[in-house]
This record gives C-alpha cells, sequence and structure tokens, in this order.
C-alpha cells in the first residue's frame, strides 16, 4: 500500500501546507502538478510513467479535435494498451493452451519478454478514466481545454492508485473549486476521513490479514464454524482495505478542497444484489452500467438482450480486477445474481419471496450477504480451490 | 457538475474546526512527550530472554528504550556480556530456570554482566551487537558472543530487527564503519543496482520517530497495557499486554528417521556447494559460495570484532552419526574454514558441540538444558580467556 509508506507520509506532510499557503489558483494547480508527478514517478518509476504519458496525450488531444472518429481511435488503443500490459499473457496461454507444453513456453516466454516486469502502476483505472473521458466527449460533451487540468485530471495523486475512478465533469469543477479556496472546515473534515481510512486499512484490515493466511493454510482441518468465521473475515477485510483506501484518498483530496464522490455506502446493508452493487466500489459500478451494460441495453430492449448485457458486463467487471478465469466466473456468478435479481418478482411462485422479503428485509439482507460472502471465494481463489472451498462451508467433514 | 461539501454534516456540526485542530496538535505534541518519557523508562521485568512472546515470531520487536534499559544495571566495573545470534543461543527448548545463558552468569560470577539478547532467526551481528557497539561507544568493557553456522551471512542491517538498527543509527549509539555506510547508501540510492525502497522508506520513517518517539510509546503500551496486533502465536489472547505472557513456550520437535534422513541430505548438499579438497588434500572454501558472507562481514565494525567470540555450532550426532566417514570430514573442515574466517577478520572463534552427546541435544542442532550447561561452561571459558586477551581482568 502507497499510503502508508513514509515517503507518501512525508511528501504530502511536506505538500499540503505549500498548497493552503500558496497565493493564487495557478500555483495551487503548479504545486499539485509538480507533486503528482513526483509521486507517479517515485512509485511507478520512468518504466510505469512513460506508457501513461502517452496515453494521456492521445487522450488529451483526441479530445481537444472532438472529432469522433479520433476519440473512438483513441479508446481502441487505451483499451489495446491495458490488454497488452495486462492480459497479454493471459490471452496468450488460454489461446495455446491446446499446444505442447514446450510450444506454450516457448510461446509465453516470447509474450513475456514484450512485456515489463510488472503493468504501469494503475494502468486499469488510467484507461477507464480515458475511455469514460473520450466517450463524453463523444458524446458531444466539451473537452478539458487546458493541459495543466487535463494532467490534473489524469495524475490527481488521490485517487491515482486505487481509485475512485474520477469523472471528468465533476472533477473539474471540484478541482477549480479547490484551487480558488479551501476551507478549515474541509481541511478538517478531510483529515478526520483520511485517519478513519488508515483506523480501517492498518488497524482492521492489516490485523485480519494474517488471521486469514493462518487459517486459509488449515481451512480444511477447522471447524465448520470457523470456515464461515474466516469467511465473514474474509469479506470484512477486503472492505476495511479497500474502503480505507478510498476514505484515504477521499479525504486527502477534501483536505486540498476537491470534492471526489464516495466509493463505498455501507455496501454490507445491501438487502439485495442490485442494491450491494449501488454501494461497493460505486465509482466501478456506475462506470461499468453507463459505459458498457446502458449502451449495449439501455432504453426499450428485449429481455434477453439485458440479460446478456449484465453478463458482458459483469465478465469484464471480474476481468478489470485481474487476469484469470476465476475473477470472469466471479463477475458470472455476480452477473447471474443481479438477473435474478431483476427478474425473480415476476416469475410465477418463486415471485412470492417477494413478498416475504419485504415483509422481512433481514430475510433478504441474510440471502444477499450469503451471496456476495461466498462470492469472495471465487474472487480469491482458483476456480477448483473456490469450489471445494465452497463444499467445506457446509459438511463437517475434517479432511 | 457542482458538488456540495458536507461542510455542515456530521461530524463537522458537531465539532469546530479551530478547536479540533489545536486538538488534533495538542494530542500529537502530548504522545511525542509520552513517547519520550517511555523511552527513559521502558522495563521489562524479570527478563532472562526474549522469549517467544516478546520476539518477532509473535510481532513484538522490542524498542531501543527496551533494548538499551537491559544493560542500564551494569556497574562500571562489570565485564557485559551480550549474547547475540539465533534460536541456538535463545536457548530454544530450554526452560528458564534452567537456560544456558543463566547458568552462564552463575559461572562468570559477579565480575561479569550477562544479558541474552538472541532472537530466535537472528542473523550473527543483529539486535545485541548493537548494543555492544553502543556500550563498546562508551568505552565500557564489553564482550559479545554469538553463534553463526559456517556462511551464514545477513545485511549490514539485520533480518529481524531492521527498524531497530536505525534505532541505533539515529541515535548515533553505533561505532563507524565506512563499509557499512557505503552499503547502506547503496541499499537506499534509487540509482544503484542494490535499491532497497523498503529500506530506504524506513529509514524516513525511524528518522521521524527520532522526534516522536512514536515506537516508545507504542511498545510500551503493548507491553504493559495492551497488544494490538493479532498473530497466531498469540491468538486468542492477542489483545493482552505482552508483560502478561510468560516464557512458556515450548516448541514442538521432530525426530523421527525420514526428517534426520532429509536433513542429512540437505547438509550434504549444501556442502558439496561450500568446500573442496585441494591438491595438498586440505579442505578450502569455494571462495564463490562464500562471496555474500564475505562481503557482509566487511560491514561489521572491526572494533566491535575484536570483541567478538564467534561460535561455530556442530550439529547433534544424531544426525552427524548418520554421516559416512568421508562426509563428516568435509563436516569438520567446513567448521574448520568457517572458524578460521572469522578469525582473520579479528574476532576470536571457537566450535561448540565438539564431543556432546545426543542427550545434549534436544533435537539436531539446539543443546538440550544439559548440552546448555556444557555450552555454558566452555563459553565462559572462552569469555575468560577473551577478557584475559582485552586487559578487563
Amino acid at each position: 500500500m502507497i499510503f502508508d509508506t513514509y515517503w507518501f507520509l512525508f511528501g504530502v506532510v511536506l505538500f499540503l501546507p505549500l498548497y493552503w499557503l500558496a497565493g493564487t489558483p495557478k500555483i495551487r494547480l503548479w504545486l499539485l502538478l509538480c507533486f503528482c508527478f513526483l509521486f507517479h514517478m517515485h512509485f511507478a518509476g520512468a518504466a510505469g510513467v512513460v506508457p501513461i504519458v502517452v496515453l494521456a496525450s492521445l487522450t488529451y488531444f483526441a479530445g481537444r479535435s472532438a472529432n469522433r472518429l479520433f476519440c473512438a481511435a483513441a479508446i481502441v488503443a487505451c483499451t489495446l494498451a491495458l490488454c497488452h500490459y495486462k492480459y497479454s499473457l493471459f490471452f496468450a496461454d488460454e489461446a495455446f493452451a491446446f499446444l505442447t507444453p514446450e510450444a506454450k513456453d516457448t510461446f509465453h516466454s516470447l509474450v513475456r519478454s514484450t512485456l515489463p516486469l510488472t503493468p504501469p502502476l494503475a494502468i486499469s483505472f488510467f484507461t477507464f478514466e480515458f475511455v469514460h473521458y473520450l466517450l463524453e466527449i463523444r458524446k458531444q460533451k466539451p473537452p478539458i481545454n487546458k493541459p495543466a487540468d487535463f494532467a490534473a485530471f489524469t495524475f490527481f495523486f488521490p485517487t491515482l492508485v486505487a481509485g475512485p475512478v474520477k469523472r471528468y465533469d465533476q472533477f473539474i469543477p471540484a478541482l477549480k473549486q479547490g484551487l480558488t479556496a479551501v476551507s478549515s472546515t474541509q481541511v478538517m473534515l478531510g483529515l478526520l476521513q483520511v485517519a478513519t481510512g488508515y483506523g480501517k486499512k492498518l488497524v482492521l484490515a492489516d490485523n485480519l490479514t494474517p488471521y486469514i493466511e493462518s487459517r486459509d493454510l488449515i481451512f480444511s482441518t477447522i471447524s465448520l464454524e470457523e470456515r464461515w468465521l474466516l469467511l465473514v473475515v474474509l469479506n470484512l477485510r477486503i472492505y476495511f482495505d479497500f474502503s480505507g483506501y478510498s476514505d484515504i484518498a477521499i479525504g486527502l483530496a477534501r483536505m486540498m478542497g476537491i470534492e471526489v464522490p464516495a466509493n463505498f455506502n455501507w455496501p454490507y446493508l445491501a438487502t439485495s444484489i442490485r442494491e450491494f452493487w449501488r454501494r461497493w466500489h460505486i465509482s466501478l459500478s456506475t462506470w461499468i452500467r453507463d459505459y458498457i451494460y446502458i449502451p449495449i441495453a439501455g432504453g426499450k430492449h428485449t429481455k434477453l438482450r439485458k440479460v446478456f448485457a449484465a453478463f458482458l458486463a459483469m465478465s469484464l467487471c471480474g476481468l478489470w480486477h485481474g487476469a484469470a478465469w476465476h475473477f470472469v466466473a466471479w463477475g458470472i456468478y455476480h452477473g447471474v445474481g443481479l438477473c435474478i435479481c431483476a427478474l425473480y418478482r415476476k416469475v410465477p411462485v418463486v415471485g412470492m419471496l417477494g413478498i416475504v422479503f419485504d415483509k422481512f428485509p433481514i430475510s433478504a439482507w441474510l440471502l444477499t450477504m450469503f451471496f456476495v460472502f461466498v462470492s469472495r471465494l471465487l474472487f480469491f481463489y482458483p476456480l477448483g480451490d473456490a469450489v471445494e472451498k465452497f463444499c467445506l462451508l457446509f459438511t463437517t467433514r475434517i479432511t | 457538475m457542482k458538488l456540495k461539501l458536507p461542510e455542515s454534516g456530521f461530524p463537522g456540526q458537531f465539532i469546530a474546526p479551530k478547536p479540533f485542530f489545536v486538538g488534533v496538535l495538542l494530542g500529537f505534541l502530548i504522545c511525542c512527550v509520552l513517547g519520550f518519557i517511555c523511552s527513559q523508562n521502558q522495563k521489562i521485568e524479570n527478563f532472562k530472554r526474549f522469549h517467544f512472546y516478546i520476539s518477532p515470531y509473535t510481532q513484538y520487536f522490542p524498542s531501543l528504550g527496551q533494548m538499551v534499559s537491559l544493560v542500564k544495571p551494569a556497574r562500571k566495573d562489570q565485564t557485559i556480556v551480550i549474547v547475540g545470534g539465533n534460536s541456538l543461543f535463545n536457548g530454544f527448548g530450554q526452560r528458564t530456570e534452567e537456560l544456558w545463558s543463566e547458568k552462564l552468569k552463575q559461572d562468570l560470577g559477579d565480575k561479569y554482566f550477562v544479558v541474552n539478547y538472541s532472537f530466535d532467526g537472528a542473523v550473527p551481528f543483529e539486535g545485541g551487537s548493537w548494543v555492544a557497539e553502543m556500550l563498546l561507544k562508551q568505552n565500557r568493557k564489553v564482550i559479545y558472543i554469538t553463534t553463526a553456522e559456517p556462511r551464514r551471512i545477513s545485511a549490514p542491517d539485520g533480518l529481524l530487527l531492521r527498524r531497530e538498527f536505525f534505532d541505533f543509527k539515529n541515535h548515533g549509539l553505533l561505532l563507524n564503519s565506512s563499509k557499512r555506510s557505503q552499503t547502506l547508501d547503496e541499499h537506499m540510492n534509487a540509482s544503484h543496482s542494490n535499491f532497497d525502497q523498503s529500506l530506504l522508506d524506513l529509514s524516513l520513517g525511524k528518522q521521524v520517530d527520532l522526534y516522536t518517539c512514536s515506537t516508545e510509546l507504542w511498545q510500551w503500551v503493548g507491553h504493559n497495557l495492551f497488544f494490538t496486533v493479532w498473530c497466531s502465536g498469540t491468538h486468542p489472547n492477542f489483545l493482552a499486554p505482552r508483560a502478561s505472557f510468560g516464557d512458556t513456550y515450548r516448541p514442538h520437535l521432530n525426530l523421527d528417521g525420514s526428517f534426520l534422513e532429509s536433513k542429512k541430505n540437505e547438509l550434504i548438499g549444501e556442502q558439496n556447494s561450500v568446500a573442496f579438497r585441494n591438491a595438498a588434500g586440505d579442505w578450502e572454501a569455494f571462495s564463490r559460495s562464500w562471496a555474500d558472507a564475505d562481503e557482509n562481514y566487511q560491514t561489521i565494525p572491526q572494533e566491535l570484532l575484536r570483541h567478538s567470540i564467534v561460535f561455530v555450532p556442530r550439529h547433534s550426532p544424531l544426525i552427524l552419526n548418520r554421516f559416512s566417514s568421508d562426509q563428516l570430514e568435509k563436516y569438520d573442515g567446513i567448521l574448520e574454514i568457517s572458524m578460521k574466517r572469522w578469525k582473520d577478520l579479528g574476532a576470536d572463534s571457537a566450535v561448540i558441540g565438539n564431543g556432546f552427546k545426543p542427550d545434549d541435544y534436544l533435537d539436531m542442532g539446539h543443546f538440550s538444558e544439559t548440552g546448555g550447561s556444557m555450552v555454558a561452561h566452555m563459553v565462559a571459558e572462552k569469555i575468560r580467556e577473551s577478557a584475559r586477551r582485552l586487559d578487563y581482568e
């Protein structure tokens, strides 16, 4: 985690007072850009920065041209870059799975040699923001004119590593507001949110991690109750970890007077899968909704098309999290959940369940949590392990 | 689109910014002062060794204040014996009342002040060695003893206690060693091939800690009030203060035949890359396989080495009896090479475990309580010898 490094803390402690004391919005903007550059260079290195700068330039100029074709070309370029850095090994391995092991290894090494050791830092987040920007420009929205504003949108350090995924039409006005004036209340609220984020991450999530690691190794030998406890802890850990990170990012932005939309809203209180996705990683789920689901199934379309769109959107959501089949399976699993959630009330007999859920919301909550918690097995483990662990949740057999 | 900030929402409606910032600043300053006070008043009651529950294995990293407090009671006229090294000198499996270093204390008598700073898994020169450096810098009479298996290496900042290293370094308590400084600079230089990002970050953090004393405060709270980090070793009482844990951990030992056989094969495999018989019929080290160790040894301050005795441990007959005569000869040859290397560096060195019986060992390498008594006696002899050499007696 970048936010718990001393380099970052040092940097922020030096940067923020300078930002607050800067006399004009212009100086603040340049200070912000300098720190963003230092931050990105330090944590991503030149090899990680260069591809993003290239993609950002392409996106900026395509946006400025406001030409639909250029924008489409830039979207393709960004998507191809993401596929190259993050998925080419995975795709190559899967595409040539039928070859002999030796040929597969040769091909694997060949693809590997075209890649850096690690993909450029946060390339998934960058790509989603660029694609969002270009799609909005294609819808005739005004582009960001000033390169410095675009650079601030792209390299804004609090959200650079793990989001929230920003929308430029929200961010640019918020940026202008923050550059103009920062109130002490904003700084206070931001600081409190940062502290909450660190508490969630360092005190809660980081303490649950060793518990999970130690119990995970002996999952098949622990009692049934402890297996369920582990599943709950696994879910709590990812929530505290990720929402803590988001809190730090949003709080830091707020300390600069820049409002970034919330990313979590008590997701484990959701009483349906749809509600869960409105509360969990909000910036990603709304991105998927706006740029994948709605273009395919928005407006009046057949149910089949809507179901297909939900599956596709959620599969891509899964794949976005990592290059492995279990992520895709996790996405499809949630796609199925969303479809059932949207349609079950119209099915005879089964639809009666809706009345039960309305009357006893706790039953809806329990079922939702069961669905969500179990899905983490698919998220964290390869398919075979996930299925095995799922079975072990229901058998007292101790192997 | 313009977003409205929740200026009047919770908690903004309950707290005004100015008192909040004053509170944060005051709270921070109070914590710093408390940290400083704790650093001066750290104490581990009835200390015999850093046992399992106050060791890195249970996420417990003793603070500088705690480590220094252990030698504070030593009188000026006493020779301070600092015990470093790993589980061998930590007395793995030995009960506190039968701990070898307690017997060493009795054996050496009142002229010596013995503190056992060894940690399970530690490298030869870390933890206690920094205390020894601090004492040498204060012109105290010090002898540092440690164990080191052949080729055992470490980074100049240690392995388990890297944070503590920077505490000692930043407080100016370590002896000068240009080679050590140079190696650390390389590790913290982003353009160097040995660059270690985590080390740079640790160094930065520890520089802040010099003024905030946050480690000292946290460690004091963790030792005396409540602990905050979960680990399997203290589950389910992980919140309990570490002072409430006794030295009660007893390891599970595995001594079945197949285990010993696999360990024997492992040892023999290692031997093959360590030494060869030269034309004169003597055992000679493969210089390439010792290169990392040699590089590391250079970072140890010469002054500390001069006051050190490095004990090279011999394995239990349980395992050595499985060796052929050739293999055993090579094994002894490697111990000799190792010992000689330490002597060439300026430290005194000896093998421990020569002539020991299987009962003197707890497993394939750790000493039992009876073995511990023999170790204490042998080590005491070496210490007296060194004390005479250093004109301490």
